[in-house]
């Protein structure tokens, strides 16, 4: 890059806000994505309002250079590796709670605030901002809109942009704009708000939002449910809807997840388990026990070998602690491990889990399934040592044939991790050509000189 | 990412753990070179271990860290000054004594009545920044009339002073002598003992730690002098250092591995010899609350005996602060290469102190000590800072006034 753009954005953002020391720059050229080469760019910005943002996005449509946008850098496909040069455009400095606004039940917030801070603000106004993805305490809330985040408890309270009123957002060309309301309905012209959100950065830089929050649930309650098979823990899940009860949470986890994080960070887990469920419920006191029974009458029927409900809450949350460790605890036996996040529809789930570990099986690679079986999304993470090129080329082979069944059974290949670089090759198995056309031809006319978040999400022609 | 203090206050890749891994790697790649840049950014870590704490593989940044500082070192990108400190002065057994009573002169004439915004205080602090030195003792600890050799009745303990106990709070040194006396230790101070060695370590000066390491095994395990059951000191940093880096120093002299299985650090020691047997929970007397130092919670993995100590006190009461275990931001020479971060990330620790309603802080760490007397000192003039021993001392055993 030119030194004189370098100059350019030293004039725009400030000196100490541009960083483009080789140093500095190799900072930048990475994410939380496994495998992915470095890809440095050729400087970072640090905005500190909007319209420095759209002052930046005008130079690059001017001079010509890809603008990738960045939270927290804790993306699991790619989306914020600027893998064609250029600047990253990180939200850090933007990271002020604007307004909590009780009467309304909203929150105003900058980009750059991290999840669970704004959570723990939340909470102690009394309210409740339920998207909660598994990396909540360090990702952005910037991030989480770009990706449209979920968690455990979508399967009640739905995802990010389910919490969307209204965004401030830099477009490709670098025109500031205000979409959606601040009110909960708003049926004016198209609605662009659902575009951006889970647009992975490409459509536009996200620079404030306005969140929808609910009142705090009174209380939860939390049930470990444990199958000697892991089809019958899946068939559970849609059991318990078909019973007419709303969990706040379904989480599933197979036996080689149930083992390895029990040796990580123990919670009493069963390990000669097939399967166990942790399923949370919530409402009023009386509510809340109401459906706790009602959910042991259903896993009963569904085959269930034990039941435990969680008494206290420091045992509910000993459960939760080792839900939340699965991920890590994997990694600890698998240096490498290719995590897919697929998600199928309820009654396809048991399909779904004995067909992903016969194909992992098939292919001769390990293989660990947990995930938000309440919505139908299951992680599944192949174990490969590093070094084994064999092995990871037979996990690339499960991972072709895993997509394949999953289509079959309807589902999607990502529930909430995004396209990014890492999924590009596969969005023609899920999605029609004219569909990918039609959204190409979005891109192009928000974007004609295709300098946001380049190379992203479609595979180039 | 949550839990770097570095980060807390930046939010820049570059003070993260996968950062610092970035960077190195890439330096080891080729790719980046020893630029005064470079040496920015491998400073700019607390070696506090909390990202080691969190992570599921336990990789010990901190420890890479360190040899990517010994690398520096050894190649000469320190600096002068800072090479001056590490290598000739702590080392120095003549030096540092001397040196430091010129400073005690020369803070007496100006800095210690004048207030901090004064601009004498900021040019004759010697940096730019308005900074407190702490006041330096008329008569360091080991200038005293001291225990040299075990007496022969009770358990052996030996202990060692380190620097700030010596020359900065002597008071703290004495604490742990008597403390340790009044639960029936045999105690003994040997006074050929130097700095720990940390400060020099963890900057890279390798050669220099291990001259300190050797005097310290000399003073300590001298060949058929009386064998220590247990050696302690006031200062957690100082134990971490005598316990994990002394025998990585000195690896071919069995009586370095000798002395790093004796090491138990003070509270941990105390309770042993039965100081939290109880008197139950005070209803009086003044609220303290306790900073976990990072060598202590996280190195020796001791969080409970401070507290077995500091909640069975009849002198005084206890309250949790926030966060107690998060790092003060003093990481030894994190402090001085990067002041600004480091009162950044000290002023998060102040405001929990505050938020406790504690009328005094405690904590087991020189380092500590020393950072959060400052911060403290800023917001709240007066604000007491003490080490569990002085606790143990004032509100244990009832004696008002320490010996000087
Ligand atoms: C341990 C772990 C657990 C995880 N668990 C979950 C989970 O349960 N659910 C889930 O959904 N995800 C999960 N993720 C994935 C990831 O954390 C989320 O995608 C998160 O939303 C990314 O946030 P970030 O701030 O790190 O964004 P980044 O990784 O920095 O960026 C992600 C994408 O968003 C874009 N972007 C960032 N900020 C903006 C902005 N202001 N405007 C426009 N575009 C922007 C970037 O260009 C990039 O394409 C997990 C990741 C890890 C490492």
């Amino acid at each position: 890059m030119d030194k004189s753009v370098i100059k350019e954005l030293c004039g725009i953002l400030g000196k100490e806000h541009v960083q483009s020391a080789p140093e500095d720059v190799a900072l930048y050229a990475y994410d939380a994505t496994p495998f992915a080469p470095v890809a440095r760019p050729d400087a970072v910005v640090f905005p500190g309002s909007a319209e420095e943002v759209a002052s930046v996005l005008q130079l690059a449509n001017r001079v010509g250079f890809p603008v990738v946008p960045r939270g927290a850098g804790s993306g699991l496909t790619g989306g914020a590796r600027p893998i064609l040069g250029g600047v990253v455009v990180s939200t850090q400095r933007l990271d002020r709670i604007l307004k909590i606004d009780s009467d309304n039940l909203q929150i105003v917030v900058q980009p750059g605030v991290v999840t669970e801070d704004l959570q723990e603000k939340v909470e102690a106004a009394g309210l409740f901002y339920p998207p909660d993805p598994q990396s909540k305490e360090f990702c952005t809330i910037g991030g989480n809109l770009a990706e449209n985040a979920g968690g455990p408890r979508a399967v009640k309270y739905g995802v990010t942009r389910n919490y969307v009123l209204a965004l401030q957002v830099v477009l490709p060309e670098g025109t500031l704009v205000r979409l959606g309301a601040r009110t909960l309905k708003s049926v004016v012209g198209y609605d662009l708000l659902s575009l951006l959100v889970g647009c992975e950065g490409t459509l536009g830089i996200i620079t404030e939002a306005t969140l929808r929050l609910l009142p705090a649930p009174e209380s939860r309650g939390t049930l470990l449910v444990v199958f000697d098979g892991m089809e019958a823990a899946a068939g559970a899940v849609a059991a318990t809807f078909k019973a007419g009860v709303l969990p706040s949470a379904i989480e599933f986890m197979d036996q080689a997840s149930i083992r390895c994080v029990e040796e990580y960070e123990p919670a009493g887990l069963p390990t000669d388990a097939a399967a166990v469920l942790v399923v949370e419920v919530d409402g009023s006191p009386p509510e809340t026990e109401r459906l706790a029974e009602k959910v042991k009458a259903v896993m009963e029927k569904s085959g269930a070998r034990l039941i435990r409900t969680g008494a206290s809450e420091e045992e509910a949350e000993a459960l939760w602690k080792s839900r939340r460790a699965v991920g890590p605890a994997l990694a600890r036996i698998a240096p490498i491990k290719v995590n897919e996040d697929i998600v199928v529809p309820l009654s396809r789930l048991p399909q779904a889990v004995s067909g992903i570990h016969e194909l992992a099986k098939k292919h001769g690679v390990k293989c660990a399934c947990f995930g938000h079986a309440g919505d139908g999304n299951i992680h599944v993470n192949l174990l490969v040592d590093t070094g084994d090129a064999d092995a990871l080329r037979r996990a690339d082979l499960a991972v072709d044939s895993i997509f394949e069944l999953v289509i079959e059974l309807e589902g999607s290949i990502t529930g909430e991790h995004g396209v990014g670089t890492t999924k590009q090759r596969f969005i023609g198995m899920e999605l029609k050509p004219e569909a990918i056309e039609t959204m190409v031809r979005i891109k192009q006319a928000l974007d004609p000189r295709g300098v946001l978040n380049p190379g992203k999400i479609f595979p180039s022609p | 990412m949550a839990v770097c203090p570095v980060y807390s206050v930046t939010r820049r890749e570059g003070g993260v753990a996968r950062g610092k891994l970035m960077t190195i790697q890439a330096h080891h790649q080729g790719e980046l070179g020893l630029s005064r840049r470079y040496r920015d950014l491998i400073t700019a870590c607390l070696l506090c271990g909390s990202c080691t704490q969190s992570c599921p593989n336990e990789v010990d940044t901190a420890a890479v860290v360190q040899v990517a500082r010994a690398e520096l070192a050894v190649k000469k990108k320190l600096g002068w000054f800072r090479r001056f400190v590490l290598r000739r002065l702590l080392p120095s057994r003549r030096f540092l004594p001397v040196l430091l009573r010129g400073a005690r002169w020369s803070r007496a004439l100006w800095a210690a009545k004048i207030p901090e915004d004064s601009g004498l205080y900021i040019r004759f602090s010697g940096k730019k920044k308005r900074r407190r030195i702490p006041p330096i003792a008329k008569k360091s600890f080991q200038a005293g009339d001291l225990p040299r050799a075990p007496a022969g009745e009770g358990m052996k303990v030996l202990v060692f002073v380190g620097c700030v106990s010596n020359y900065l709070r002597p008071q703290a040194a004495a604490a742990t002598v008597q403390v340790l006396k009044s639960l029936g230790a045999d105690v003994w101070v040997p006074g050929d003992q130097g700095c720990c060695g940390l400060p020099s370590f963890g900057m890279g000066e390798v050669e220099a730690a291990r001259k300190l390491a050797r005097r310290n095994l000399e003073a300590c395990m001298p060949v058929g002098g009386p064998v220590p059951d247990a050696i302690t000191t006031p200062c957690a940093s100082c134990a971490a250092m005598l316990k994990k880096h002394l025998p990585q120093l000195l690896p071919d002299d069995p009586r370095a591995r000798t002395l790093a299985e004796k090491v138990v650090p003070f509270s941990r020691l105390a309770v042993r010899l039965g100081g939290s047997a109880a008197a139950g929970e005070s209803a009086q007397g003044p609220l303290l609350c306790y900073h976990d130092p990072c060598h202590l919670s996280r190195g020796f993995g001791e969080k409970d005996a401070p507290r077995q100590l500091l909640t069975t006190l009849p002198g005084a009461r206890f309250v949790e602060m926030d966060h107690p275990c998060k790092c003060c931001g003093h990481g030894g020479n994190f402090n001085v290469s990067h002041y600004d971060l480091s009162t950044a990330i000290s002023r998060q620790k102040v405001e929990s102190v505050l938020a406790s309603a504690a009328d005094m802080l405690v904590t087991e760490c020189s380092g500590c000590l020393i950072q959060l007397a400052e911060a403290m000192g800023r917001q709240r003039p007066g604000f007491k800072v003490i080490t569990t021993p002085e606790a143990l001392f004032l509100f244990k055993f009832d004696k008002p006034n320490l010996p000087p």
